[in-house]
């Protein structure tokens, strides 16, 4: 059942977009009626026309019954767009974020060293070496990039 | 002249100023590799060491600098599929998937030298032009700027795959959010409420970092595998790429030459020039069919315009003070600390001075995307490492850079929101280039649409460089469209005498 | 006896007390910033007039001041100097290890208390500062030819807008003369609107001196444009001085006199008063928080002073100062001066003309 949710929503989730998009330009022609005129000008041309083309494409969709269409230059091979698929973006996002977090908890050169670690220890189970090395190399590329650019890194919020 | 153009060489052929402009290209390239990073923070790094410096030795640091950031920054674009700077762009369009087709030598052969006959001829062309360049430059005024802004948008249709629909409703999209920020007319803040980060709107550079890189890398990371889908032999990859440029000498020439063109009209910005040198390319080329899947013509073109495009935007920097991208204003700093005030008697006065910047112009492309092909071989060959150890850094390095932005923590929360979104739309097949080309051109469109209404009220439309310029794009427009229609009968007839298109395996995951 | 005993004790020992506390002052405002570093928050983007003047003043204040510290210039960019100043204000400890370049039209925008900027001129002390004059032109379309004919020129008087805060001392002086133009916002910069007159699409002009000198001179020798005024300096009395750069161009408080007989007056003319000098070290501020322990102060002052007597610096900012003098010591006395002179309905006055015209929003 569970499963099947799943891929309803995942399967067709062209057009839950273009809703989205929808809702959002109507939000922003809403917003937009109360800026002085030079400010609410083109917002609101820019809205009403995207409410046109999203209307028009939902129609299109409609017509065309959920054949789900490649989207841009990076859709080379037929992917295998199952839940599961989804499922493991979503892990990735959230390892991804969990590294933000880290970022500006314990500063960017511990944060980035624990990742790389981590992530391919954990996630990979990775031998012992090659994850150290990478990690301390990327620490260590972080530290000398830090120095000859003059980068700057968060004050770390819990040390 | 042409006594000043030898005497100027000899100038920048003092070891010092040599060493300067090496390591001006090496900067830059270190700069330009990492995705985040940008010309104008390599620049800025070395603007204290300027203080000591004499004029020469100085600008041939920058325009190292400036020169080889267009060239490394196709790295992240073939690789990965990461917009550089705000340079490389357009080439992730064809770069990448030949990376995935395990072309990435290929394709960065292509680039590098598409680059170095682009550098030369921007260079060439600024000390051609410069001269007579003045009234050129002083044509374009608003109404002019706002038709070019829709050039841009016409770029659409081309880089929307097969839906025009969708594309242009990504556009339109892109168009809505350029909008957040400060309104170009009115001392509005538009949807920023009282946050002040967005006063500026947001970000480019964050804005397509998340938009193609972290959907790239997450994709890749959950499909498994590495980069190139499949092993080629690198064998004479890059040499293959650069016979190709060599062999579309003309395609070269002619996106060479639209890039310096844009580059040197104030008031556009640089981050257009490759797109529209994409879209161009695709528009007027017979067999379309291959671009956005790895037709190196669609690396060529950009890449050749983006590296003449700094002999473009040096001409309104020079001649009028008004930097033609933002590493040009820091040569004007750098120009002011000097002593040197930039204007048209910078032609008579520091004559010299604009030769040495046109050799270190010349003389940094070469070196630069020699040693780019040189990198070629050996950074191709992380196309083929399981992806898993390329991933992290890479996350890393995009955010470390990401940041530097403005080291506000909303920079960081916006790129995993546009993330987000970049990766939603993959999978509901909305395009994304579109969306950028949109945000990019927002605020210039509505600036330039209300300066021309308020100066000319609406004679502006009539005006003959606004004229010429709408019925270039429509012109573009149509015939690649009809291109399109032609080259999909010819397709259809070969198809029904054969099998086409391929299937790739099932990867194993991991 | 015991009482001169006393008060000679006392007074030897007051003497000493006070010998050894000012020895000490000066011991410590020596080793004040010993092995410290000063952050030059600029809140603008690197490359910028104001950004060079901050890197200017990096490069050579730190090794003038007592203990050497290593001054930074740091960017913090976003919201035209907003971020950067918030940060300076609110953020960043109080103890003289944070410095701020402030541009002349950002102490303006401090000053009026535009929405948003959380800046307290009165919190901070002036370091030192640099000046830059304006002068404003007008295309020879407009049919006049001579300054005096200003109010009989004809045609849409367009004039560009950037910003309006930042563009307030032209804007002030042309609502001086009342003069009818016809404001088009939408430029990125000055820079901007100069290619735009130079093309012919806007008939009003402003720049500042050393780019009128640079840019706009040629314009005029091909007949195409035409001075109208400087827009000068305000000294302690309230008089109009010439601009140094260009001491033969009248003044616009000399060609009002020269159209109407008398000097301007009424709240217009106060607030060109007020506007004048807060914007006239336009170039750019360095400002410290008002509240940094003295020995800090001190240390910086002295700092200033060796700085500006350093042959070297004096040499590296002769290119980027274009001709003026740095202002500093007393000099500074001026801009908390002409703050303080400023009346609570020039400012509303002000407040109220950018709100109308160009909707600007203020605290």
């Amino acid at each position: 059942m569970k499963a099947r949710l799943i891929a309803a929503l995942t399967h067709h989730l062209q057009t839950p977009f273009v809703l989205l998009i929808l809702a959002c330009l109507v939000a922003i022609l809403w917003i937009s009626q109360g800026f002085s005129l030079g400010a609410r000008l083109f917002p609101t041309a820019v809205a009403s026309l995207g409410i046109l083309l999203a209307v028009l494409e939902l129609g299109r969709q409609a017509i065309r019954r959920g054949a789900k269409e490649e989207s841009d230059f990076s859709d080379l091979a037929e992917e295998e767009e199952t839940p599961a698929f989804y499922a493991r973006g979503l892990l990735f996002f959230t390892w991804m974020a969990a590294f933000i977090g880290l970022f500006f908890l314990i500063g960017a050169l511990p944060a980035a060293g624990l990742y790389v670690l981590g992530f391919l220890r954990l996630q990979y189970r990775s031998p012992w070496l090659p994850s150290l090395a990478l990690s301390a190399g990327l620490v260590a590329l972080l530290w000398g990039l830090g120095v000859a650019l003059q980068l700057r890194w968060p004050t770390p919020l819990l040390l | 002249m042409l006594d000043a153009l030898i005497n100027a060489l000899w100038i920048l052929l003092d070891p010092f100023r040599l060493m300067m402009l090496f390591a001006g290209v090496a900067i830059g390239i270190a700069v330009g590799i990492l995705p985040g990073l940008g010309g104008l923070m390599g620049m800025a790094l070395v603007l204290p060491f300027l203080f000591g410096m004499d004029a020469y030795a100085g600008v041939a640091l920058l325009i190292g600098i400036s020169a080889a950031v267009p060239s490394a920054d196709t790295f992240p674009s073939v690789l990965m599929g990461i917009p550089g700077s705000s340079g490389s762009q357009a080439t992730i369009m064809d770069g990448y998937p030949m990376a995935r087709r395990g072309e990435a030598a290929r394709a960065l052969g292509a680039a590098f030298t598409a680059s170095l006959i682009g550098g030369l001829i921007g260079a060439l062309a600024l000390s051609a032009v410069v001269p007579f360049a003045r009234p050129l430059i002083l044509a374009f005024g608003s109404p002019e700027l706002f038709m070019l802004t829709l050039l841009g948008l016409s770029m659409i249709g081309v880089l929307s795959g097969n839906r025009p629909l969708k594309g242009m409703l990504a556009a339109v999209a892109g168009l809505a959010l350029g909008t957040i920020g400060g309104a170009p007319v009115a001392a509005e803040y538009r949807f920023a409420g009282d946050f002040l980060y967005l006063y500026d709107g947001l970000s480019l550079v964050i804005v397509a970092l998340g938009l193609f890189a972290l959907p790239e890398i997450i994709d890749l990371l959950a499909r498994g595998g590495a980069i190139a889908e499949r092993s080629r032999g690198l064998g004479h990859g890059w040499v293959q790429g650069a016979k190709d440029t060599l062999n579309h000498k003309w395609l070269v020439i002619r996106h060479s030459l639209i890039g310096v063109a844009i580059g040197a009209i104030p008031g556009m910005g640089s981050s257009i020039i490759d797109w529209v040198n994409y879209g161009i390319a695709a528009q007027t080329s017979k067999d379309r069919s291959q671009f956005g899947k790895g037709d190196v013509r669609g690396v060529i073109a950009p890449e050749s315009a983006n590296n003449a495009k700094e002999g473009g935007v040096l001409m309104p920097t020079l001649l009028f003070g008004v930097p033609g991208s933002s590493a040009m204003a820091m040569l004007l700093a750098a120009l002011m600390i000097f002593g040197v005030q930039p204007g048209p008697q910078m032609l008579t006065r520091d004559l010299d001075l604009v030769f040495v910047i046109i050799w270190s112009l010349a003389l940094a492309n070469v070196f630069g995307t020699l040693i780019c092909l040189l990198l070629s071989k050996p950074i191709s060959r992380l196309t083929f490492i399981p992806f898993q150890f390329i991933a992290p850094v890479i996350i890393v390095i995009v955010v470390v850079g990401a940041w530097q932005e403005t080291r506000h923590w909303a920079d960081l929360a916006f790129l995993l929101a546009f993330g987000v979104l970049g990766w939603i739309m993959k999978r509901a097949g909305m395009p994304r280039p579109p969306l950028l080309i949109g945000f990019i051109l927002s605020g210039l469109a509505e600036r330039y649409l209300w300066m021309s209404y308020n100066l000319y009220d609406w004679e502006w439309l009539t005006r003959p460089g606004v004229l010429t310029i709408g019925a270039l794009a429509v012109f573009l427009v149509a015939g690649s469209v009809m291109l399109k229609r032609s080259t999909e009968r010819s397709a259809d007839a070969l198809q029904h005498s054969g099998e086409s298109g391929d299937s790739t395996p099932q990867e194993e995951r991991s | 006896m015991p009482m001169p005993k006393t008060r000679s004790l006392t007074a030897l020992a007051a003497g000493l007390a006070l010998a050894t506390a000012s020895v000490v002052g000066i011991a410590q405002a020596d080793d004040y910033y010993d092995g410290k570093n000063i952050r030059m928050i600029i809140p603008f983007s690197p490359g910028g007039g104001t950004d060079t003047f901050g890197r200017l003043i990096s490069q050579y204040l730190g090794k003038h001041i007592p203990g050497e510290p290593t001054v930074v210039a740091e960017n913090v960019t976003g919201a035209g100097g907003l971020l950067g100043s918030n940060e300076f204000a609110e953020r960043v400890d109080r103890d003289g290890t944070t410095l701020m370049t402030a541009s002349g039209h950002l102490n303006l925008r401090a000053f009026l208390g535009l929405k948003g900027l959380r800046l307290d001129l009165d919190e901070l002390e002036p370091v030192v500062a640099a000046p830059m004059g304006h002068v404003t032109a007008i295309s020879t379309q407009a049919g006049i030819e001579d300054p005096s004919e200003l109010l009989e020129a004809r045609g849409r008087l367009t004039k560009g807008i950037t910003d309006p805060v930042g563009l307030l001392e032209s804007l002030v002086a042309l609502e001086m003369f009342d003069l009818n133009y016809r404001a088009v916002p939408g430029y990125g910069g000055r820079g901007d609107t100069r290619i735009a007159f130079e093309r012919g699409e806007l008939m009003i002009n402003t720049q500042s001196t050393p780019a009128y000198l640079n840019s706009v001179v040629p314009l005029v020798d091909e007949g195409r444009v035409m001075p109208l005024y400087a827009i000068g300096f305000i000294d302690a009395d309230g008089n109009p001085v010439r601009d140094p750069a260009v001491p033969d161009m009248i003044t616009a408080p000399e060609l009002y006199e020269q159209i109407h007989g008398e000097m301007p007056s009424g709240t217009i003319w106060e607030a060109f008063k007020v506007t004048v000098p807060l914007v006239q070290n336009t170039r750019g501020t360095v400002w410290a928080h008002g509240d940094i322990p003295e020995e800090a102060m001190e240390a910086l002052r002295i700092g200033v002073e060796n700085m500006v007597n350093d042959p070297e610096f004096q040499a590296a900012a002769d290119n980027i100062l274009e001709g003026y003098d740095i202002m500093w010591g007393d000099d500074l006395g001026q801009i908390k001066a002409s703050m303080d002179a400023a009346s609570p309905e020039v400012l509303d006055f002000l407040r109220d003309m950018l709100h109308e015209r160009f909707g600007t929003e203020f605290d």
